[in-house]
Protein backbone atom coordinates (compact mmCIF):
# COMPACT_ATOMS: atom_id res chain seq x y z
CA UNK A 1 0.00 0.00 0.00
CA UNK A 2 1.21 3.53 -0.69
CA UNK A 3 1.44 6.19 1.22
CA UNK A 4 0.62 9.74 -0.07
CA UNK A 5 1.85 12.92 0.13
CA UNK A 6 -0.43 14.12 2.58
CA UNK A 7 -0.87 11.11 4.98
CA UNK A 8 2.95 11.68 5.60
CA UNK A 9 2.50 15.22 6.35
CA UNK A 10 0.33 15.04 8.64
CA UNK A 11 1.85 11.79 10.25
CA UNK A 12 4.75 14.04 10.67
CA UNK A 13 3.49 16.93 11.73
CA UNK A 14 1.47 14.41 14.80
CA UNK A 15 5.46 13.33 15.12
CA UNK A 16 6.39 16.78 16.08
CA UNK A 17 3.40 17.88 18.01
CA UNK A 18 4.12 14.49 20.31
CA UNK A 19 7.62 15.10 20.76
CA UNK A 20 7.41 18.90 21.80
CA UNK A 21 4.62 18.02 24.30
CA UNK A 22 7.72 15.76 26.06
CA UNK A 23 10.29 18.61 25.66
CA UNK A 24 7.94 21.39 26.99
CA UNK A 25 7.95 19.26 30.45
CA UNK A 26 8.70 21.96 33.18
CA UNK A 27 8.21 21.73 37.19
CA UNK A 28 7.05 24.97 38.04
CA UNK A 29 8.13 27.09 41.53
CA UNK A 30 11.69 25.79 42.33
CA UNK A 31 13.49 28.00 44.99
CA UNK A 32 16.98 27.93 43.93
CA UNK A 33 17.79 29.77 47.07
CA UNK A 34 20.76 29.40 48.82
CA UNK A 35 19.99 30.12 52.75
CA UNK A 36 24.18 30.91 53.67
CA UNK A 37 26.13 32.46 51.33
CA UNK A 38 29.71 30.65 50.24
CA UNK A 39 32.34 32.30 50.90
CA UNK A 40 35.14 30.75 48.83
CA UNK A 41 39.01 31.03 48.73
CA UNK A 42 40.70 30.64 45.01
CA UNK A 43 43.25 28.35 44.94
CA UNK A 44 46.82 29.48 42.91
CA UNK A 45 45.00 29.62 39.75
CA UNK A 46 42.28 31.15 40.77
CA UNK A 47 39.61 28.15 41.25
CA UNK A 48 37.25 28.09 43.49
CA UNK A 49 34.65 25.41 44.37
CA UNK A 50 31.64 24.80 46.49
CA UNK A 51 31.51 21.21 47.14
CA UNK A 52 27.97 22.01 49.11
CA UNK A 53 26.10 23.71 46.58
CA UNK A 54 27.45 21.94 43.74
CA UNK A 55 29.40 25.02 41.75
CA UNK A 56 33.00 25.58 40.51
CA UNK A 57 34.09 27.95 38.18
CA UNK A 58 37.56 30.42 38.09
CA UNK A 59 37.37 33.55 39.51
CA UNK A 60 40.16 35.17 37.07
CA UNK A 61 37.15 36.80 34.65
CA UNK A 62 35.67 38.26 37.11
CA UNK A 63 38.94 39.70 38.49
CA UNK A 64 39.57 41.00 35.32
CA UNK A 65 36.20 42.64 34.83
CA UNK A 66 36.36 44.32 38.38
CA UNK A 67 40.04 45.82 38.16
CA UNK A 68 40.49 45.29 34.24
CA UNK A 69 43.10 43.20 32.93
CA UNK A 70 46.48 45.25 33.22
CA UNK A 71 45.97 45.34 36.77
CA UNK A 72 47.71 42.41 38.46
CA UNK A 73 48.09 44.17 41.98
CA UNK A 74 44.31 43.40 43.20
CA UNK A 75 44.13 40.13 44.82
CA UNK A 76 40.55 38.24 45.22
CA UNK A 77 41.38 37.05 49.05
CA UNK A 78 38.10 34.97 49.31
CA UNK A 79 35.21 35.33 47.14
CA UNK A 80 31.34 35.25 48.55
CA UNK A 81 28.25 34.39 46.40
CA UNK A 82 25.08 33.92 46.76
CA UNK A 83 21.86 32.05 44.90
CA UNK A 84 18.20 33.68 45.28
CA UNK A 85 15.07 31.87 44.47
CA UNK A 86 15.35 32.58 41.08
CA UNK A 87 18.57 30.80 40.40
CA UNK A 88 20.85 34.05 40.07
CA UNK A 89 24.31 34.31 41.12
CA UNK A 90 24.96 37.11 43.36
CA UNK A 91 29.07 37.40 43.75
CA UNK A 92 31.54 39.88 44.89
CA UNK A 93 34.72 40.37 46.58
CA UNK A 94 36.87 42.86 48.64
CA UNK A 95 38.08 45.60 47.00
CA UNK A 96 34.90 45.50 44.83
CA UNK A 97 33.02 48.30 44.09
CA UNK A 98 30.30 45.82 41.91
CA UNK A 99 28.22 43.07 42.56
CA UNK A 100 27.89 40.60 39.84
CA UNK A 101 24.28 39.53 38.96
CA UNK A 102 25.09 35.78 37.37
CA UNK A 103 23.00 33.66 35.47
CA UNK A 104 23.73 30.11 34.88
CA UNK A 105 23.96 28.71 31.35
CA UNK A 106 25.41 25.43 29.63
CA UNK A 107 29.05 25.02 31.70
CA UNK A 108 29.03 29.02 32.59
CA UNK A 109 28.00 31.40 34.27
CA UNK A 110 26.70 34.41 32.35
CA UNK A 111 26.60 38.31 33.49
CA UNK A 112 22.94 39.48 34.21
CA UNK A 113 23.73 42.57 35.75
CA UNK A 114 26.61 44.31 37.62
CA UNK A 115 25.01 46.62 40.38
CA UNK A 116 27.12 49.56 42.06
CA UNK A 117 26.88 49.36 45.33
CA UNK A 118 29.89 51.33 46.50
CA UNK A 119 32.21 54.32 45.48
CA UNK A 120 34.80 53.02 47.38
CA UNK A 121 36.22 49.39 47.61
CA UNK A 122 34.14 46.94 49.45
CA UNK A 123 36.39 46.24 52.74
CA UNK A 124 33.99 43.00 54.36
CA UNK A 125 31.22 42.24 52.39
CA UNK A 126 28.65 39.57 53.05
CA UNK A 127 25.21 38.40 51.83
CA UNK A 128 22.44 37.58 53.27
CA UNK A 129 19.12 35.73 52.12
CA UNK A 130 16.24 38.02 52.68
CA UNK A 131 12.41 37.16 51.66
CA UNK A 132 12.56 40.49 49.93
CA UNK A 133 15.83 39.53 48.21
CA UNK A 134 19.88 39.65 49.14
CA UNK A 135 21.31 42.32 51.19
CA UNK A 136 24.41 43.01 50.99
CA UNK A 137 25.89 43.74 55.01
CA UNK A 138 28.96 46.49 54.46
CA UNK A 139 30.32 45.54 57.77
CA UNK A 140 33.03 48.41 57.84
CA UNK A 141 30.30 51.15 57.42
CA UNK A 142 27.62 48.77 58.40
CA UNK A 143 25.42 49.70 55.44
CA UNK A 144 23.22 47.27 53.53
CA UNK A 145 22.29 47.34 50.65
CA UNK A 146 19.50 45.17 49.41
CA UNK A 147 18.97 43.99 45.81
CA UNK A 148 17.92 41.44 43.37
CA UNK A 149 18.67 40.69 39.76
CA UNK A 150 17.46 43.58 38.35
CA UNK A 151 19.33 45.82 40.57
CA UNK A 152 19.41 47.94 43.90
CA UNK A 153 15.55 47.40 45.94
CA UNK A 154 16.53 49.99 48.52
CA UNK A 155 19.69 51.09 51.11
CA UNK A 156 19.56 51.38 54.32
CA UNK A 157 21.34 51.86 57.43
CA UNK A 158 21.31 48.39 59.52
CA UNK A 159 19.36 48.69 62.54
CA UNK A 160 20.97 46.70 65.54
CA UNK B 1 43.79 27.63 87.24
CA UNK B 2 44.74 27.27 84.04
CA UNK B 3 41.32 25.94 83.26
CA UNK B 4 39.67 28.60 84.87
CA UNK B 5 41.64 30.60 82.36
CA UNK B 6 40.03 28.71 79.44
CA UNK B 7 36.43 28.78 80.93
CA UNK B 8 36.68 32.52 81.34
CA UNK B 9 38.20 32.55 77.85
CA UNK B 10 34.89 30.97 76.10
CA UNK B 11 32.43 33.36 78.66
CA UNK B 12 34.40 35.82 76.74
CA UNK B 13 34.16 34.56 73.31
CA UNK B 14 30.42 34.02 74.05
CA UNK B 15 29.79 37.76 75.16
CA UNK B 16 31.80 39.41 72.18
CA UNK B 17 29.87 37.19 69.83
CA UNK B 18 26.97 37.98 70.81
CA UNK B 19 28.03 41.79 70.21
CA UNK B 20 29.05 40.63 67.35
CA UNK B 21 25.84 39.44 66.14
CA UNK B 22 24.01 42.25 66.74
CA UNK B 23 26.52 45.00 65.20
CA UNK B 24 27.21 43.07 61.86
CA UNK B 25 24.45 41.40 61.02
CA UNK B 26 26.03 38.88 58.76
CA UNK B 27 24.22 35.25 58.30
CA UNK B 28 27.36 33.05 57.21
CA UNK B 29 29.39 35.47 60.28
CA UNK B 30 26.60 34.78 62.85
CA UNK B 31 27.18 30.79 61.62
CA UNK B 32 30.73 31.10 62.05
CA UNK B 33 30.59 32.30 65.30
CA UNK B 34 28.40 29.75 66.51
CA UNK B 35 30.73 27.23 65.38
CA UNK B 36 33.82 28.59 66.58
CA UNK B 37 32.03 29.33 70.02
CA UNK B 38 30.55 25.58 69.76
CA UNK B 39 34.05 24.09 68.93
CA UNK B 40 35.96 25.87 71.99
CA UNK B 41 33.23 24.42 74.15
CA UNK B 42 33.44 21.38 73.14
CA UNK B 43 37.19 21.90 73.73
CA UNK B 44 36.77 23.42 77.53
CA UNK B 45 34.75 20.49 77.74
CA UNK B 46 37.67 17.52 76.46
CA UNK B 47 40.20 19.58 79.10
CA UNK B 48 38.19 19.99 82.23
CA UNK B 49 39.78 18.87 85.17
CA UNK B 50 37.08 19.33 87.66
CA UNK B 51 33.14 19.15 88.61
CA UNK B 52 32.93 22.14 88.82
CA UNK B 53 34.02 23.40 85.58
CA UNK B 54 32.23 20.85 84.07
CA UNK B 55 29.30 22.50 85.55
CA UNK B 56 29.94 25.70 84.53
CA UNK B 57 30.12 24.70 81.44
CA UNK B 58 26.79 23.26 81.05
CA UNK B 59 25.96 26.94 82.16
CA UNK B 60 27.62 28.01 79.04
CA UNK B 61 26.06 25.29 76.57
CA UNK B 62 22.65 26.98 77.97
CA UNK B 63 23.74 30.24 77.36
CA UNK B 64 24.91 29.40 73.77
CA UNK B 65 21.07 27.70 73.06
CA UNK B 66 19.59 31.01 74.42
CA UNK B 67 22.03 33.35 72.55
CA UNK B 68 21.90 31.64 69.03
CA UNK B 69 18.15 30.46 69.33
CA UNK B 70 16.78 33.06 67.29
CA UNK B 71 19.15 31.67 64.37
CA UNK B 72 18.32 28.39 64.28
CA UNK B 73 17.29 27.84 61.26
CA UNK B 74 20.21 29.38 59.96
CA UNK B 75 22.66 27.63 62.12
CA UNK B 76 20.52 24.43 61.10
CA UNK B 77 21.62 25.47 57.33
CA UNK B 78 24.77 25.62 57.94
CA UNK B 79 25.11 22.67 59.94
CA UNK B 80 23.24 20.45 57.60
CA UNK B 81 22.77 18.25 58.11
CA UNK B 82 22.85 17.92 61.70
CA UNK B 83 20.72 20.39 63.59
CA UNK B 84 20.75 23.48 65.88
CA UNK B 85 19.61 21.00 68.62
CA UNK B 86 21.11 17.72 67.73
CA UNK B 87 24.80 20.08 68.23
CA UNK B 88 23.45 21.70 71.30
CA UNK B 89 22.38 18.08 72.51
CA UNK B 90 25.31 16.61 72.01
CA UNK B 91 27.39 19.37 73.45
CA UNK B 92 25.00 19.00 76.33
CA UNK B 93 25.43 14.88 76.41
CA UNK B 94 29.61 15.46 75.85
CA UNK B 95 29.48 18.18 78.93
CA UNK B 96 27.41 15.68 81.29
CA UNK B 97 29.80 12.48 80.31
CA UNK B 98 32.73 14.40 81.03
CA UNK B 99 30.52 15.76 84.33
CA UNK B 100 30.12 11.91 85.01
CA UNK B 101 33.63 10.97 84.38
CA UNK B 102 35.20 13.65 86.67
CA UNK B 103 32.88 12.51 89.28
CA UNK B 104 34.24 9.45 88.82
CA UNK B 105 38.23 10.03 88.84
CA UNK B 106 37.40 12.26 92.14
CA UNK B 107 36.03 9.47 93.62
CA UNK B 108 38.54 7.13 92.22
CA UNK B 109 41.08 10.16 93.51
CA UNK B 110 39.57 10.13 96.80
CA UNK B 111 40.12 6.16 97.22
CA UNK B 112 43.24 6.22 95.71
CA UNK B 113 44.40 9.07 98.62
CA UNK B 114 43.04 6.58 100.89
CA UNK B 115 44.94 3.44 99.65
CA UNK B 116 47.95 5.90 99.15
CA UNK B 117 47.72 6.67 102.78
CA UNK B 118 47.30 2.92 103.75
CA UNK B 119 49.99 2.28 101.83
CA UNK B 120 52.22 4.54 103.72
CA UNK B 121 50.84 2.69 106.64
CA UNK B 122 51.60 -0.47 105.50
CA UNK B 123 55.12 0.72 104.66
CA UNK B 124 55.74 2.20 107.64
CA UNK B 125 54.82 -0.96 109.46
CA UNK B 126 56.78 -3.23 107.11
CA UNK B 127 60.06 -0.89 108.02
CA UNK B 128 59.41 -1.22 111.51
CA UNK B 129 58.85 -4.64 110.89
CA UNK B 130 62.19 -5.06 109.12
CA UNK B 131 64.08 -2.86 111.85
CA UNK B 132 62.56 -5.50 114.28
CA UNK B 133 63.64 -9.05 112.05
CA UNK B 134 67.34 -7.06 111.83
CA UNK B 135 67.38 -6.74 115.90
CA UNK B 136 65.48 -10.57 115.68
CA UNK B 137 68.43 -11.39 113.23
CA UNK B 138 71.46 -10.00 115.21
CA UNK B 139 69.93 -11.45 118.57
CA UNK B 140 69.75 -14.81 117.23
CA UNK B 141 73.38 -14.55 115.74
CA UNK B 142 74.22 -13.10 119.27
CA UNK B 143 72.55 -15.72 120.64
CA UNK B 144 74.31 -18.18 118.34
CA UNK B 145 77.38 -17.19 118.99
CA UNK B 146 76.57 -17.47 122.81
CA UNK B 147 75.32 -20.98 122.05
CA UNK B 148 78.50 -21.87 120.42
CA UNK B 149 80.61 -20.64 123.14
CA UNK B 150 78.29 -22.44 125.62
CA UNK B 151 78.74 -25.35 124.07
CA UNK B 152 82.78 -24.87 123.47
CA UNK B 153 82.85 -24.39 127.09
CA UNK B 154 81.42 -27.49 128.17
CA UNK B 155 83.27 -29.31 126.01
CA UNK B 156 86.30 -27.94 127.65
CA UNK B 157 84.70 -28.26 130.85
CA UNK B 158 83.98 -32.10 130.46
CA UNK B 159 87.47 -32.35 129.09
CA UNK B 160 89.17 -30.35 132.12
CA UNK B 161 86.06 -31.57 135.19
CA UNK B 162 87.45 -34.80 135.61
CA UNK B 163 91.33 -33.99 135.99
CA UNK B 164 91.23 -30.61 137.90
CA UNK B 165 88.86 -32.59 140.10
CA UNK B 166 90.78 -35.57 140.37
CA UNK B 167 93.57 -33.38 141.02
CA UNK B 168 91.91 -31.24 144.01
CA UNK B 169 90.73 -34.41 145.36
CA UNK B 170 94.50 -35.91 145.27
CA UNK B 171 95.28 -32.55 146.65
CA UNK B 172 93.14 -32.61 149.50
CA UNK B 173 94.16 -36.45 150.36
CA UNK B 174 98.05 -35.95 150.16
CA UNK B 175 97.45 -32.08 152.09
CA UNK B 176 95.72 -34.43 154.39
CA UNK B 177 98.37 -36.82 154.75
CA UNK B 178 101.22 -34.35 155.06
CA UNK B 179 99.14 -32.96 157.92
CA UNK B 180 98.95 -36.29 159.50
CA UNK B 181 102.45 -37.03 159.31
CA UNK B 182 103.46 -33.65 160.78
CA UNK B 183 101.28 -34.24 163.45
CA UNK B 184 102.62 -37.74 163.99
CA UNK B 185 106.24 -36.06 164.52
CA UNK B 186 107.92 -35.26 167.13
CA UNK B 187 108.22 -30.90 167.35
CA UNK B 188 105.15 -31.46 165.13
CA UNK B 189 103.18 -28.26 166.18
CA UNK B 190 106.05 -25.26 165.17
CA UNK B 191 106.58 -27.18 161.91
CA UNK B 192 102.80 -27.44 161.42
CA UNK B 193 102.95 -23.88 161.97
CA UNK B 194 105.99 -23.11 159.91
CA UNK B 195 104.36 -25.36 156.99
CA UNK B 196 101.42 -23.75 157.16
CA UNK B 197 102.65 -19.87 157.29
CA UNK B 198 104.59 -21.15 153.90
CA UNK B 199 101.86 -22.54 151.93
CA UNK B 200 99.75 -19.24 152.97
CA UNK B 201 102.80 -17.25 151.52
CA UNK B 202 102.09 -19.36 147.87
CA UNK B 203 98.56 -20.92 146.58
CA UNK B 204 95.91 -21.62 149.30
CA UNK B 205 94.50 -24.99 148.50
CA UNK B 206 91.32 -23.57 150.43
CA UNK B 207 90.87 -20.90 146.96
CA UNK B 208 91.80 -23.96 144.55
CA UNK B 209 88.33 -25.95 146.43
CA UNK B 210 86.14 -22.71 146.56
CA UNK B 211 86.75 -22.31 143.12
CA UNK B 212 86.25 -25.72 141.70
CA UNK B 213 83.02 -25.97 143.61
CA UNK B 214 81.84 -22.52 142.27
CA UNK B 215 82.73 -23.69 139.28
CA UNK B 216 80.70 -26.29 138.94
CA UNK B 217 77.71 -24.68 140.53
CA UNK B 218 77.53 -21.95 137.63
CA UNK B 219 77.52 -24.88 135.18
CA UNK B 220 74.83 -26.78 136.19
CA UNK B 221 72.82 -23.77 136.89
CA UNK B 222 73.66 -22.65 133.22
CA UNK B 223 71.80 -25.97 132.09
CA UNK B 224 73.09 -26.06 128.49
CA UNK B 225 71.49 -28.92 126.78
CA UNK B 226 74.93 -30.08 125.94
CA UNK B 227 74.97 -31.64 129.17
CA UNK B 228 73.73 -35.39 129.06
CA UNK B 229 72.58 -37.91 131.86
CA UNK B 230 75.82 -39.40 131.49
CA UNK B 231 77.28 -35.87 132.22
CA UNK B 232 75.16 -35.48 135.45
CA UNK B 233 75.80 -38.47 136.76
CA UNK B 234 79.66 -38.26 136.75
CA UNK B 235 79.38 -34.79 138.31
CA UNK B 236 76.82 -36.62 140.62
CA UNK B 237 79.40 -38.81 141.37
CA UNK B 238 82.30 -36.21 141.51
CA UNK B 239 80.12 -34.27 144.40
CA UNK B 240 79.61 -37.54 146.17
CA UNK B 241 83.23 -37.81 146.51
CA UNK B 242 84.47 -34.32 147.01
CA UNK B 243 81.96 -34.14 149.71
CA UNK B 244 83.28 -37.10 151.37
CA UNK B 245 86.62 -36.13 151.78
CA UNK B 246 85.93 -32.52 152.44
CA UNK B 247 83.84 -34.01 155.34
CA UNK B 248 87.24 -36.23 155.93
CA UNK B 249 90.31 -33.27 155.69
CA UNK B 250 87.73 -29.94 155.54
CA UNK B 251 87.98 -29.49 159.29
CA UNK B 252 91.75 -29.96 159.29
CA UNK B 253 92.65 -28.52 156.03
CA UNK B 254 90.55 -24.99 157.38
CA UNK B 255 92.73 -25.04 160.64
CA UNK B 256 96.23 -25.54 158.32
CA UNK B 257 95.30 -22.86 155.82
CA UNK B 258 92.46 -21.13 156.69
CA UNK B 259 94.37 -19.06 159.52
CA UNK B 260 92.36 -16.84 161.65
CA UNK B 261 89.46 -17.73 159.33
CA UNK B 262 89.31 -21.38 159.46
CA UNK B 263 86.07 -21.80 160.68
CA UNK B 264 84.85 -18.78 158.11
CA UNK B 265 86.61 -21.33 155.47
CA UNK B 266 84.90 -24.31 156.58
CA UNK B 267 81.03 -22.94 156.32
CA UNK B 268 81.55 -21.33 153.05
CA UNK B 269 82.97 -24.33 151.29
CA UNK B 270 80.43 -26.62 153.69
CA UNK B 271 77.45 -24.13 152.45
CA UNK B 272 79.06 -24.64 149.10
CA UNK B 273 79.41 -28.37 148.91
CA UNK B 274 75.20 -28.12 150.03
CA UNK B 275 74.40 -25.85 146.87
CA UNK B 276 76.58 -28.08 144.48
CA UNK B 277 74.79 -30.86 145.66
CA UNK B 278 71.22 -29.79 145.38
CA UNK B 279 72.26 -28.15 141.87
CA UNK B 280 73.57 -31.87 140.89
CA UNK B 281 70.72 -33.95 142.08
CA UNK B 282 68.38 -31.67 140.64
CA UNK B 283 69.67 -31.54 137.30
CA UNK B 284 70.53 -35.51 137.74
CA UNK B 285 67.21 -36.97 138.33
CA UNK B 286 65.38 -33.98 135.73
CA UNK B 287 67.87 -35.20 133.36
CA UNK B 288 66.96 -39.09 134.48
CA UNK B 289 63.42 -38.20 134.02
CA UNK B 290 63.56 -36.86 130.40
CA UNK B 291 65.57 -40.20 129.31
CA UNK B 292 62.22 -41.91 130.88
CA UNK B 293 59.92 -39.66 128.83
CA UNK B 294 61.64 -39.63 125.67
CA UNK B 295 61.61 -43.73 126.03
CA UNK B 296 57.50 -43.56 126.77
CA UNK B 297 58.05 -44.76 130.60
CA UNK B 298 56.28 -43.03 133.18
CA UNK B 299 57.28 -44.70 136.58
CA UNK B 300 55.59 -41.05 138.54
CA UNK B 301 57.17 -38.63 140.76
CA UNK B 302 61.46 -39.28 141.89
CA UNK B 303 64.04 -36.67 142.96
CA UNK B 304 66.36 -39.06 145.25
CA UNK B 305 68.18 -42.45 145.41
CA UNK B 306 65.82 -43.88 147.32
CA UNK B 307 62.08 -42.58 145.55
CA UNK B 308 64.12 -43.37 142.49
CA UNK B 309 64.22 -46.78 143.57
CA UNK B 310 60.64 -47.39 145.25
CA UNK B 311 59.30 -45.63 141.84
CA UNK B 312 60.70 -48.16 139.83
CA UNK B 313 59.77 -50.99 141.63
CA UNK B 314 55.99 -49.41 142.27
CA UNK B 315 55.76 -49.11 138.55
CA UNK B 316 57.47 -52.76 137.81
CA UNK B 317 54.89 -54.48 140.63
CA UNK B 318 51.61 -52.51 139.38
CA UNK B 319 52.88 -53.69 135.28
CA UNK B 320 53.38 -57.58 137.02
CA UNK B 321 49.95 -57.16 138.67
CA UNK B 322 47.83 -55.54 135.78
CA UNK B 323 49.30 -58.31 133.57
CA UNK B 324 48.42 -61.28 135.93
CA UNK B 325 45.58 -63.67 134.96
CA UNK B 326 44.58 -61.16 131.94
CA UNK B 327 45.33 -61.46 128.17
CA UNK B 328 48.09 -59.86 127.13
CA UNK B 329 47.81 -57.10 125.13
CA UNK B 330 50.66 -55.09 122.58
CA UNK B 331 50.10 -52.70 125.24
CA UNK B 332 51.27 -53.77 127.86
CA UNK B 333 54.48 -55.74 125.99
CA UNK B 334 55.02 -52.27 124.61
CA UNK B 335 55.51 -50.90 127.95
CA UNK B 336 57.54 -54.05 129.02
CA UNK B 337 59.65 -53.38 126.00
CA UNK B 338 60.05 -49.34 126.54
CA UNK B 339 61.19 -50.10 130.37
CA UNK B 340 63.32 -53.06 129.42
CA UNK B 341 65.61 -50.89 126.65
CA UNK B 342 65.88 -47.93 129.20
CA UNK B 343 66.95 -50.15 132.07
CA UNK B 344 69.19 -52.60 130.02
CA UNK B 345 71.04 -49.84 127.45
CA UNK B 346 70.24 -46.36 129.48
CA UNK B 347 70.84 -47.39 133.09
CA UNK B 348 73.15 -50.33 133.34
CA UNK B 349 75.27 -50.08 130.19
CA UNK B 350 75.66 -46.33 129.86
CA UNK B 351 75.10 -44.92 132.81
CA UNK B 352 76.28 -48.18 134.82
CA UNK B 353 79.26 -47.30 136.26
CA UNK B 354 78.42 -44.18 137.47
CA UNK B 355 75.03 -45.33 138.72
CA UNK B 356 76.94 -47.70 141.01
CA UNK B 357 79.96 -44.98 141.84
CA UNK B 358 77.87 -42.58 142.61
CA UNK B 359 75.27 -44.82 144.39
CA UNK B 360 72.12 -43.44 142.38
CA UNK B 361 71.25 -47.27 142.71
CA UNK B 362 73.51 -50.18 145.10
CA UNK B 363 74.16 -53.46 143.82
CA UNK B 364 71.37 -55.13 145.69
CA UNK B 365 68.51 -52.94 144.37
CA UNK B 366 70.06 -53.44 140.52
CA UNK B 367 69.28 -57.04 141.60
CA UNK B 368 66.02 -56.63 142.66
CA UNK B 369 64.83 -54.43 139.88
CA UNK B 370 66.60 -57.07 137.61
CA UNK B 371 64.82 -60.39 138.82
CA UNK B 372 61.30 -58.35 139.05
CA UNK B 373 61.86 -57.78 135.25
CA UNK B 374 62.14 -61.43 134.84
CA UNK B 375 58.88 -61.79 136.13
CA UNK B 376 57.39 -58.88 134.44
CA UNK B 377 58.51 -60.53 131.38
CA UNK B 378 57.02 -63.77 132.33
CA UNK B 379 54.07 -62.59 132.70
CA UNK B 380 54.51 -60.76 129.42
CA UNK B 381 54.79 -64.09 127.18
CA UNK B 382 51.89 -64.98 125.25
CA UNK B 383 50.87 -67.84 127.33
CA UNK B 384 50.57 -71.42 125.53
CA UNK B 385 47.82 -73.57 125.87
CA UNK B 386 49.56 -76.94 124.18
CA UNK B 387 50.38 -78.40 127.47
CA UNK B 388 47.34 -78.68 129.23
CA UNK B 389 45.62 -80.08 125.85
CA UNK B 390 47.97 -82.73 125.83
CA UNK B 391 47.33 -83.37 129.23
CA UNK B 392 43.45 -83.28 129.05
CA UNK B 393 44.09 -85.65 125.80
CA UNK B 394 45.89 -88.10 127.88
CA UNK B 395 43.76 -87.89 130.83
CA UNK B 396 40.34 -88.91 128.46
CA UNK B 397 42.80 -91.62 127.03
CA UNK B 398 43.54 -93.17 129.88
CA UNK B 399 39.85 -92.90 131.16
CA UNK B 400 38.98 -94.35 127.85
CA UNK B 401 41.60 -97.34 128.54
CA UNK B 402 40.54 -98.05 132.11
CA UNK B 403 36.70 -98.38 130.98
CA UNK B 404 37.51 -100.35 128.15
CA UNK B 405 39.33 -103.02 130.19
CA UNK B 406 37.00 -102.99 133.01
CA UNK B 407 34.28 -104.15 130.52
CA UNK B 408 36.51 -106.83 128.85
CA UNK B 409 37.28 -108.36 132.14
Amino acid sequence: MRINRITQTLLGLLLITVASACNSFVVENVDYSQQLESVLVPDENGNVTDVRHGISFNVNALKEQEFGASDSTKQIREIRLIRNADGFYFITANQFTNVYVMEPGKGSLKLKNKIKVSESPLEDPAFNLRTSGVQLVMRDTNEVVEMNERGILKNKEEQS
Amino acid sequence: MKNLAKSIGVIVLLLCTTNTIYAQSSDYQITKEFENTYRSLEASIKNATTIEEADSLNNEINKLRETYAEHQSLIDHALYPKTFDDSIQDLLAESNETEEVLLIIENQGERLTSLNEQIANYQTEIAFLNNETDSLRTLIAKSEESEQNLSRLVQQYRQRVEKRDEFVLKMMDSLFVAYRELEMSPGSNNEIASSAIAIQQGDNPLDFIEATIEENIQVLKAGSTELGTEDYLKMHTIQKRFAETWNKVGGDLSQVYGGNESQQWKSKIDSQLKDWKASTSKNMWDSINNTLEQNNVNIGAFDNNQSFYTAIESFINNSVESSKDKIISDKNREEFNSFYDFWTSKVKNEWGNYIQDGEVLTMSQISTIDSELITWKDETEPTSYVIPILLGLSFITIVGLIIVLTRKD
